[in-house]
C-alpha cells in the first residue's frame, strides 16, 4: 500500500526521464534522480566535477527528457554580462533600439563552466536565478516559466576558475558530483555509441505541462511534524556543532524540505519521511557546509558526517 | 577577549582597595596580553615572566613586609593572575587563568560583602563562566555574546537549588569561617574607650551603621533610647577614659516590671562592648557585664553578631556604692581646670543639697550655652575652663564632661557614660537603625538614696538633639553631608528606607547565618540536627535529591515527543529486535531499516513490515486513531523477532 505506491502512478513520466537518461549517462542513476528532484523542486541545480565525467551530457540529456526550450552558455572569462542577458541595437527601419534578448530567455539554460567567467558575468547569471527576470538598460523583463538553470563548474583548484561566492552558491538548490564511472559502466561507454549522437536521438518524455503539474504534486506531499522536527535536529546541529564553520541558514533548511518534498514524490509516497531528507541532504547542503579544525572536510563528507551524528527524533 | 573582560571586572575592586601600583601593573600587564591578542604578536620570553613573577613577589614583600595575610596575599594574587595571563598559551593554561578568576572573586568577599558587592560579583562569576562556555565551543566561528551569555546564565541557574542547599545545611563553624587576619580589623570606625573633646564629633560626621535593633512590640519613647556603651570613670583634666582594670562588683538593682524585649545587630567595631538600653535584664551569649552595667562581649566584635536583649527601663541600681568606687568617682586633677573646680566647689557650699547642686549645673548650662558641631578647638590644658568661661559652644562631650567635672568637683559621684542615643525607625520593618552619628555621651551621678541617675547635659542645651536626633537638633542647614538633610520631597527617604530593610535582611540571614539561626531554621522545617555529621548526612542527601530532580527536569524535557503512542510501541518494536541483534541506528530512518531487516530476517518480514507502514503512517503521515494505535501495540507485542531469546540470554 503506502510503501509500494510507486506501481500505481506508472507510467510515471518521471521514472520514464530517468531511465532514458541513464541510457545516455551510464551507472548515474543516482545523480541523475537528484538532479530530477531538484528540478521537481524548482531549484537549480550545480554540477561540479572534473572535466570528461559527462557534466554537460547530463544536462544536456535533460533538457531534452524535459521537453523544454534550452540555451546553453559557454561561459568564458571574457563573457560579458550583455552576452548572457541581450542588448539593445539600433534598428534602421524603424529608427529606435530594438532589445534582441540574450540566451537567457529561454526555459532551461545550460551555463556551462560557470566557475570560468568574470564574477561580473557570473552575478548577472545569477540575478536572473533569484528574481526570475532580468533588468537590461533600465528595463525589467520577466524570464519564461519555468526557468532553471543547470550549472557545470570545475572544482575550485582548477587552473582559471574564480570561485562562486557562498551568496551564489546558496542560489543553487543542489549541487552534484558525478564522480567516475564504475568499470563496467566505463567499458560500457567505450564500446557503446557516441554519446553526442544519443543525445540528439532522445525525445522528449514529459511535457511541459506534465512538469508544472509534478512541481504543484511536490508542494503537496504531506510534511509532519515529526519530520520538521528531524529537519530541524539537522539544522540545529549544524549552528551548535564546532565541527562546522557556520550553521545552516533557514533558506537552507527550506532547501532540504523542498527537495526531499520533491524526493518523496518520486518514491510515488505522498508522506516526506526522514529517509527522503537523508537521500538529498548531501546534495543540497554540502556547497553550504564547511568543515572547521583539522579535518577542514569538504561539504559532501561534512554533510554525510552531519547525517550520522543527529539521531532521527 | 572575553577573559581580560571578565578578569579587569573581578580585579577592579581590588585596585580601588590596594596601592595604586598593583592596579597600574595590571592595566600595564593585561594591555600588554591585549596588544598581543590583537596584533598577534609573540608572548614575552619565559626568563622575563620569570624575572616580572620575582619581582611582583619582591615588590609585595616590600610594600607589607610579608606575603600573607589578606591585604598582601590578595596584592599577590592579583599580581600572579595578570602574569598567568600573559603567559597563558595552552588551552589548559586558559581554564586555569579562568579558574583563577573565580579565587578572585572570592577574594573580593573577603573585603566586602554587602548586595551591591555580592550582585557584582556574581555578574563577574557569570563573565567567567561565559569565558568557559567561549572557551569550551572550541575552534572555528567565534560565539556571538548572546551564545556566550545564555548558556553560562542557564548554567548559573542550575545551580542555584545546589547553592541553597548548600548555604542551608552546610555546617557552620562557630564564629568567623575562618579567622581573618589582623590588618582585616583596620579601619573600623565606632565609639572608643576614652574621651576628649572633639573626637565624638568626629564621629557624629559618619552616616555609617553602628547597629540595628527590632523590638519585640512598641518602640519605647525616643526620650529613653540611651545605648549604653563604655563607661568613663578616670579623668586626668582633659581625657576621660574607661578604667584599665575590670571593675568587679555587684550589678544590684531593683527594677520595676516594665521589661522590653529587642534584638540587637551590631557592626563590627574591633572593641569589646555591647550596646543595650538601661537597665540590661539578660545577658547575651559570650558575654559579660561589669559592675557599671556596660556589656562587654569576651571576643572583640569583629564580625556583625545579633544578640537578643532585655533591658528594664524603670529601675533604680547602685543605690550601695562601695568606697573605692566612691573614691573613683570623685577623683580629679586639682591642678588642671582650676575655674571649674571652683564653681564646683562654690555650688556645693551654697547648695543645701546635692540635688540642688545637679539642678543648679543644669540650670547653669541651660543659660549660656550654644549646641556646635563644630565647636571651637580647646587647645589649653585646662579645655574644660576654656570651654565653659570663654568658647561656650560645644557639643555634647564638651557637655558631658564639664558636668560630670563640675559634680566630682561638689562632691558629687559621678561618671561618663558614652554610646549612642535614639536612632531612626524604618517604617518598613519597624527597625530601628542607630549610625555613628547618633553616637553620644551623657552623665550618671550619684545621689543618696537614688543611685545612679542617668543626667544629660546636652538635653538642657538642646532639648531636640534627644527628642528628634541630630539632625534637628542642627537645623537644615546640615553640617552633615548627607541625603536626610536635603531631601524634602522624602522620596529617598523612602527609598532609604527600603533599601535598609533589604539590607537588614541580608545581614541577618544571609551574612549572619551562623550555626544557631541554622538551628533553628532547621528545626523550624522539623529537622532536629544535633552535629555536623547528621548536617553533613542531610547535606549529602539534599545535593543528592537537588541533582537528581535537575536531572530529572532535563531528561523529561526533552521526552514529551516520545508520549506519542505510536513512538512508544516503535521503540519497543527496535529494542525487541535490538535483542535480537539487530539495532537500529539513530539515524536510521524506519524505511532503511525495515529493508535492512527484510533482507536479514526474511522471516519477519511481514511483521515487520506492517509495523513499520503504520509506524510510518502515524509519524509522517495522517496519524492513527486510537484504536490503530492499539492495533499497533498488539503487533508489536505479538512481535517475537527469531534470536530474541538468544539475543536475552546474552543480555
Amino acid at each position: 500500500m503506502l510503501i509500494d505506491a510507486r506501481a500505481r502512478l506508472a507510467p510515471n513520466p518521471v521514472e520514464d526521464v530517468v531511465a532514458r537518461a541513464s541510457r545516455v549517462i551510464l551507472g548515474k542513476e543516482r545523480q541523475i534522480r537528484l538532479a530530477m528532484a531538484c528540478i521537481l523542486a524548482r531549484g537549480h541545480l550545480l554540477i561540479e566535477d572534473v572535466p570528461g565525467v559527462g557534466k554537460t551530457t547530463l544536462s544536456h540529456a535533460l533538457s531534452r527528457l524535459l521537453g523544454l526550450e534550452y540555451q546553453r552558455i559557454q561561459f568564458t572569462s571574457d563573457l560579458l554580462p550583455a552576452d548572457v542577458i541581450g542588448v539593445s541595437i539600433f534598428d534602421r527601419e524603424n529608427s529606435s533600439f530594438r532589445f534582441h534578448p540574450g540566451p537567457i530567455f529561454s526555459q532551461i539554460i545550460l551555463a556551462d563552466e560557470i566557475n570560468r567567467a568574470s564574477p561580473k558575468a557570473q552575478s548577472a547569471l545569477l540575478e536572473a536565478m533569484e528574481e526570475h527576470q532580468v533588468t537590461a538598460e533600465g528595463e525589467t523583463r520577466p524570464l519564461p516559466e519555468p526557468f532553471f538553470v543547470i550549472a557545470t563548474q570545475n572544482p575550485l583548484h582548477q587552473v582559471g576558475t574564480f570561485p562562486l561566492p557562498e551568496s551564489q552558491l546558496d542560489r543553487f538548490l543542489m549541487r552534484l558530483r558525478l564522480g567516475y564511472p564504475d568499470a563496467k559502466a566505463e567499458r560500457e561507454l567505450l564500446k557503446g555509441e557516441e554519446r553526442r549522437d544519443l543525445i540528439s536521438q532522445l525525445e522528449p518524455a514529459m511535457s511541459a505541462e506534465q512538469l508544472r503539474e509534478l512541481q504543484r504534486a511536490v508542494t503537496a506531499t504531506q510534511v509532519s511534524e515529526a519530520l520538521l522536527d528531524y529537519v530541524q535536529a539537522l539544522v540545529a546541529h549544524t549552528r551548535v556543532s564546532p565541527k562546522y564553520a557556520q550553521g545552516l541558514s533557514p533558506r537552507a533548511a527550506l532547501a532540504v524540505l523542498r527537495a526531499a518534498q520533491a524526493w518523496a514524490l518520486m518514491q510515488g509516497r505522498r508522506q516526506v519521511l526522514p529517509e527522503d531528507v537523508q537521500a538529498v541532504l548531501p546534495a543540497v547542503v554540502g556547497h553550504r557546509l564547511h568543515g572547521t579544525g583539522e579535518s577542514q572536510k569538504g561539504g559532501f563528507d561534512a554533510a554525510t558526517d552531519l547525517l550520522t551524528a543527529v539521531a532521527i527524533p | 577577549m572575553w577573559l581580560l573582560a571578565a578578569m579587569a571586572f573581578v580585579v577592579a575592586p581590588h585596585v580601588l582597595r590596594l596601592p595604586e601600583w598593583v592596579g597600574v601593573f595590571f592595566v600595564l600587564v593585561v594591555a600588554w596580553r591585549a596588544w598581543i591578542a590583537w596584533r598577534a604578536a609573540r608572548t614575552p620570553p619565559r626568563w622575563l615572566v620569570l624575572a616580572l613573577t620575582l619581582g611582583a613577589v619582591v615588590a609585595t614583600f616590600l610594600a607589607y613586609g610579608r606575603i600573607m595575610g589578606r591585604d598582601a596575599g590578595t596584592t599577590l594574587l592579583v599580581l600572579m593572575a595578570a602574569l598567568k595571563l600573559l603567559e597563558m598559551k595552552t588551552s589548559r593554561e586558559i581554564e586555569l587563568a579562568i579558574h583563577l578568576g573565580f579565587v578572585l572573586v572570592m577574594t573580593n568577599f573577603l573585603f566586602s560583602q554587602t548586595i551591591p558587592f555580592g550582585i557584582y560579583m556574581l555578574a563577574c562569576v557569570w563573565l567567567f563562566v561565559a569565558t568557559l562556555v567561549g572557551h569550551q565551543r572550541g575552534a572555528g566561528r567565534t560565539p556571538t555574546v548572546r551564545e556566550r551569555l545564555a548558556p553560562a546564565g542557564m548554567l548559573l541557574l542550575q545551580a542555584v537549588p545546589l547553592m541553597l542547599v548548600f548555604f542551608i545545611l552546610f555546617p557552620r563553624v562557630q564564629g568567623p569561617l575562618w579567622a581573618l587576619p589582623q590588618d582585616a580589623r583596620a579601619g573600623l570606625s565606632g565609639l572608643s574607650d576614652s574621651m576628649t573633646p572633639g573626637n565624638i564629633s568626629k564621629l557624629i560626621q559618619s552616616e555609617a551603621t553602628a547597629f540595628r535593633v527590632q523590638f519585640d512590640g512598641e518602640i519605647p519613647p525616643y526620650a529613653v533610647l540611651y545605648w549604653r556603651g563604655p563607661v568613663l570613670w578616670i579623668f586626668d583634666g582633659r581625657t576621660w577614659r574607661v578604667p584599665e582594670f575590670s571593675i568587679a562588683g555587684s550589678q544590684e538593682y531593683s527594677r520595676a516590671e516594665r521589661p522590653v524585649r529587642y534584638a540587637v545587630t551590631v557592626e563590627p567595631h574591633g572593641k569589646h562592648w555591647l550596646f543595650s538600653l538601661d537597665v540590661p535584664g539578660t545577658l547575651p551569649r559570650g558575654a559579660g557585664i561589669r559592675h557599671d552595667l556596660q556589656l562587654r562581649s569576651i571576643r572583640p566584635v569583629d564580625s556583625r553578631i545579633r544578640y537578643e536583649m532585655t533591658s528594664y527601663l524603670d529601675y533604680r541600681y547602685g543605690e550601695k556604692l562601695p568606697s573605692a568606687f566612691r573614691g573613683l568617682a570623685l577623683s580629679f586633677d586639682e591642678r588642671r581646670n582650676p575655674k571649674t573646680v571652683a564653681l564646683g566647689r562654690r555650688w556645693a557650699a551654697e547648695a543645701a543639697s546635692p540635688v540642688e547642686v545637679v539642678n543648679r549645673a543644669l540650670q547653669f548650662f541651660n543659660t549660656q550655652y550654644t549646641y556646635t558641631l563644630e565647636p571651637p578647638i580647646l587647645a589649653s590644658d585646662d579645655p574644660y575652663d576654656e570651654f565653659l568661661f570663654e568658647t561656650k559652644r560645644g557639643f555634647c562631650e564638651h557637655y558631658a564632661g564639664s558636668f560630670a567635672l563640675l559634680m566630682r568637683a561638689a562632691g558629687i559621684p559621678a561618671r561618663i557614660v558614652t554610646g549612642y542615643q535614639g536612632g531612626e525607625v524604618n517604617p518598613l520593618n519597624r527597625e530601628l537603625l542607630v549610625r555613628q552619628a547618633d553616637a553620644h555621651a551623657w552623665v550618671e551621678v550619684w545621689l543618696e538614696g537614688r543611685g545612679w541617675v542617668r543626667l544629660d547635659p546636652t538635653s538642657v542645651v538642646a532639648p531636640n538633639r534627644i527628642d528628634a536626633g541630630i539632625n534637628a537638633a542642627l537645623g537644615p542647614i546640615g553640617v552633615i553631608p548627607s541625603l536626610i538633610a536635603a531631601d524634602r520631597l522624602r522620596v529617598l527617604a523612602a527609598l532609604r528606607f527600603a533599601w535598609e530593610a533589604l539590607d537588614s535582611q541580608w545581614n541577618q540571614w544571609v551574612l549572619g547565618y551562623n550555626v544557631e539561626r541554622q538551628r533553628q531554621f532547621l528545626s523550624s522545617l522539623g529537622l532536629e540536627i544535633a552535629n555536623w555529621k547528621d548536617l553533613a548526612l542531610w547535606l549529602t542527601i539534599a545535593t543528592l535529591a537537588v541533582g537528581g530532580f535537575v536531572g530529572l527536569g532535563l531528561v523529561l524535557r526533552d521526552l514529551p515527543v516520545r508520549r506519542d503512542p505510536a513512538v512508544l510501541a516503535w521503540n519497543r518494536y527496535c529494542a525487541k529486535l535490538a535483542a535480537a541483534g539487530l539495532a537500529r541506528a539513530p539515524h536510521e530512518g524506519p524505511l532503511d531499516f525495515l529493508a535492512r531487516v527484510e533482507s536479514l530476517r526474511p522471516a519477519i518480514a511481514p511483521e515487520a513490515r506492517e509495523i513499520t507502514e503504520r509506524y510510518v503512517r502515524a509519524r509522517y503521515g495522517d496519524g492513527l486513531s486510537k484504536r490503530e494505535n492499539r492495533e499497533l501495540l498488539g503487533l508489536v507485542r505479538a512481535f517475537a523477532p527469531a534470536g530474541a531469546l538468544r539475543g536475552r540470554r546474552a543480555a
